[in-house]
C-alpha cells in the first residue's frame, strides 16, 4: 500500500517486529500506544516530575547514577534523569511540527497533482523525486545549516525530507481512486472538482496517510536526534536527546557510560513506541481487511 | 401507438475516439498516432418516454456511448440535443447545472458509492449540489423514495454505509440517487449485469415502474439480450462503435435483419430442450477498435460475406421503417 516505505527506518522497524511478534499486533499496537502515552505524558508534566532544573549543575560533575541523581548528572553537573525527561519535549515537538509541515504541504499537493495530472504531474512529481533520491538526514544537514538552529528551522529542514514521502502516497492513490466509479458517480450529479476532490477522493486516501503520519513522526525524531548530534540542532544548554548523546559519547571511554546511555535508550523506546504503533494502524487501516468489494 | 411521439434526444454523427498511449520512443520511431475508435459516426434518435435498448459484445462501444451521451466523456465530434439543447455546447457550470435533468445508473453498485459516505448523504447530496429543498425537504423526500424502493426502514438505510447493503439494495441506492433531482432522461449502464438473477428482474421492475411515475426516457445498455426484451422500446445493436441495425424490439426479435443481429439472437438461449434450431456462429473475435476492418465492418466475421463487403462501407437503410447497415438486404 505504501510505496517505497521501507526507505524509512520505522517502517524496517515495525516489518522486523511483524516478523518477530507475528500476527499479535493488536498487542503491538497497545505496547506501541503505552510507550507513546508514558513519552507524551512526560513531555507535559516535565516541571512536575524532573527532580532538577535540566539547565542548572545540581550536583558534582560526572557523578554515577545514585539515589538523588537518579541517572547521574553530566561532566557539567546538569541532573541527566532531568535532562531525560526534558528532552522528550523538544524531540516530541520538533517531530510533531515537522510532520505537521510535511503533510501540510505534501498531502494538499499530492491531491492537486494527483487529480489534474497531465504536465503539473510530471514537474512536481520530478521535483518530489529528486528531493527523495536524497538520503534524508543529509538532506536535512544541508538545509538546517542554511537556516541555522531555532525550533521551527529544524522543524523544517526535517519537514522538507518528508514531504516527498506524503505527496507519492497521496498522489499514487488519488489516481487510482479517481478513476473509482464513486468519483465518476460525483461527477455525474454535478459536483464540483473542490467538492470531488474534498469529499469523494480524500476521505478514501486518508487512512494510508494516517499509518505514514506516525510512521514519519518515529523518523523525524531520529532525524531531530541525528541533526541535534551533529549540533545542528537546538542550541545547548536546552535539554536534548540528540545533543545529550553527542557529549556523553566523549565520555564512554572514562567509563561514564550514563550520559550517554540514558538518552540512547530514550530515542530508541520513542522511536520504537510509534512504529510499534504505526504498524498497529496499518493492520487496523489495512482496506482489504475491512470490506471492499 | 405513443401519445408523445416527440423526439427527445437527437444524437447525430457522434465520435468517440481514444489516443493510444504509445511511449514517446515508439512515437519518434512509428510517427504515426494510434487511435481507438470505440464510437464511430452514431446517429439515433429517442422519443420521449421511450426506452431505446442499445446492445452488442464487450468492447463494442456500447458504454462509451453511453457515457459520452450525457457527456462524462467528451465527444471527439457530433451533437448530442436534448430537448431542443445541445449538450456538446455547454461548459463548465452550465453544464455542471444541466446534469440535474440526466444521470446514470452504473453497472457496478459496489464500487458506485462512495465508502465513506452515509446512504442518506450520498441520495442528498445530488439536491444539495442544485440546491433543491431545505434540509428537512431533502429527507423528507429520500425517506420517502426509499420507502418505494423498499430500502425499509428508511431511517435506518439512511444512516448506514455502503458496505452493509448487499448488492440489491446497492443498486436502489444507486437508482435513488439517479432519480432524486427528477430528471428527465436516464443511461442504464448494463445495470443488472453485476446482480444475482433474483435481484435482476427486481430491479429492471423498479426501472420500469420509475419510468412510468418519474416519466423518464431510458438509454438502456446491456448486452442481456433478454433484460433487453423486458425493458425496452426499440433496440439498436452495435458493433465496433457503430449501429448497424436498429429497429423496434418486437421487429428485432422476430425477424433480425442484420447477419450480425441473426448471430445474437441464436445465441439467446430458449427454455425448451426440444426446440431445434439454426446455431449461427460468427468467425473468430472482435476486431480491434484500433484497426477497424475496410469495408463492411463485420466482413471479417460474417457467413454471407460477399466481395462488395470487403469494399463498401453500408450505410444505415431505411427498410420497411427498420434501419439496417447491410448490403444484403
Amino acid at each position: 500500500m505504501i510505496q517505497n516505505s521501507n526507505q524509512m527506518i520505522s517502517a524496517r522497524i515495525s516489518s522486523f517486529l511483524k516478523d518477530l511478534l507475528g500476527d499479535s499486533s493488536g498487542i503491538m499496537a497497545i505496547v506501541g500506544f503505552a510507550i507513546l502515552t508514558i513519552f507524551i505524558l512526560m513531555a507535559i508534566f516535565a516541571p512536575l516530575i524532573a527532580p532538577y532544573n535540566p539547565i542548572q549543575p545540581s550536583g558534582n560533575p560526572l557523578t554515577p547514577p545514585n539515589l538523588h541523581h537518579l541517572m547521574g548528572t553530566d561532566n557539567m553537573g546538569y541532573d541527566v534523569f532531568s535532562r531525560f525527561i526534558y528532552g522528550s519535549r523538544m524531540a516530541l515537538i520538533i517531530a510533531f511540527i515537522a510532520t505537521l509541515i510535511a503533510a501540510g504541504v505534501g498531502i494538499p499537493l499530492g491531491l492537486i497533482v494527483g487529480y489534474f495530472g497531465g504536465p503539473l504531474d510530471r514537474v512536481i512529481t520530478m521535483i518530489m523525486d529528486s528531493v527523495y533520491t536524497f538520503p534524508g538526514l543529509i538532506l536535512a544537514i544541508a538545509i538546517a545549516a542554511v537556516l541555522g538552529p531555532g525550533i521551527i528551522n529544524i522543524s523544517l529542514s526535517i519537514a522538507v525530507v518528508y514531504i516527498p514521502t506524503y505527496y507519492r502516497v497521496i498522489r499514487s492513490q488519488v489516481a487510482s481512486v479517481k478513476n473509482e466509479l464513486y468519483v465518476e458517480s460525483a461527477y455525474s450529479i454535478g459536483a464540483k472538482t473542490s467538492t470531488i476532490i474534498f469529499k469523494y477522493i480524500l476521505p478514501n486516501v486518508l487512512p494510508s496517510i494516517i499509518v505514514v503520519l506516525s510512521m514519519n513522526i518515529a523518523d523525524a525524531i531520529m532525524t531531530e536526534a541525528g541533526l541535534s548530534f551533529l549540533g545542528l540542532g537546538i542550541t545547548p544548554p536546552t535539554p536534548d536527546w540528540g545533543y545529550d548523546l553527542a557529549n556523553g559519547q566523549q565520555f564512554i571511554i572514562s567509563n561514564d557510560w550514563w550520559m550517554a546511555f540514558f538518552p540512547g535508550v530514550a530515542i530508541i523506546l520513542i522511536v520504537l513506541g510509534f512504529s510499534m504503533f504505526a504498524e498497529g494502524l496499518n493492520e487496523y487501516f489495512n482496506p482489504n481487511i475491512g470490506e471492499k468489494r | 401507438m405513443r401519445m408523445n411521439e416527440e423526439t427527445f434526444l437527437k444524437v447525430e454523427h457522434l465520435r468517440k475516439e481514444f489516443d493510444l498511449k504509445v511511449s514517446w520512443i515508439k512515437a519518434i520511431f512509428k510517427g504515426k498516432k494510434k487511435t481507438v475508435k470505440a464510437v464511430d459516426d452514431v446517429s439515433f434518435e429517442i422519443k420521449r418516454g421511450e426506452t431505446l435498448g442499445i446492445v452488442g459484445e464487450s468492447g463494442s462501444g456500447k458504454t462509451t456511448l453511453g457515457r459520452t451521451v450525457i457527456r462524462l466523456i467528451e465527444p471527439t465530434s457530433g451533437k448530442i440535443i436534448m430537448d431542443n439543447t445541445d449538450l456538446t455546447k455547454l461548459k463548465g457550470d452550465v453544464l455542471r447545472k444541466a446534469r440535474r435533468d440526466f444521470s446514470i445508473i452504473f453497472q457496478d453498485p459496489m464500487a458506485s458509492l462512495n465508502p465513506y459516505m452515509r446512504i442518506g448523504k450520498i441520495v442528498s447530496h445530488p439536491l444539495e449540489i442544485h440546491n433543491i429543498g431545505t434540509k428537512q425537504e431533502r429527507k423528507e423526500k429520500i425517506l420517502s423514495l426509499f420507502e418505494k424502493f423498499n430500502l425499509t426502514p428508511p431511517e435506518e438505510f439512511y444512516n448506514r454505509f455502503p458496505k452493509y447493503l448487499s448488492g440489491g439494495q446497492r443498486q436502489r441506492v444507486v437508482i435513488a440517487r439517479a432519480l432524486i433531482t427528477n430528471p428527465k432522461f436516464i443511461v442504464a449502464d448494463e445495470p443488472t449485469a453485476m446482480l444475482d438473477v433474483s435481484v435482476r428482474s427486481q430491479i429492471l421492475k423498479l426501472m420500469i415502474q420509475v419510468k412510468e411515475e418519474f416519466k423518464l426516457t431510458y438509454l438502456f445498455i446491456t448486452h442481456d439480450l433478454a433484460g433487453a426484451k423486458y425493458i425496452c422500446d426499440r433496440i439498436g445493436v452495435m458493433y465496433l462503435g457503430r449501429i448497424i441495425e436498429i429497429a423496434k424490439k418486437e421487429d428485432i426479435f422476430k425477424e433480425p435483419l442484420h447477419p450480425y443481429t441473426k448471430i445474437l439472437m441464436s445465441a439467446i438461449p430458449i427454455p425448451d430442450p426440444n426446440t431445434k434450431r439454426e446455431k449461427l456462429m460468427p468467425k473468430g473475435e472482435i476486431p480491434s477498435a484500433t484497426n477497424i476492418p475496410k469495408g463492411c465492418r463485420f466482413h471479417t466475421r460474417c457467413p454471407f460475406a460477399k466481395d462488395i463487403c470487403k469494399e463498401q462501407e453500408p450505410e444505415l437503410r431505411d427498410i420497411g421503417g427498420r434501419l439496417v447497415a447491410c448490403h444484403l438486404v
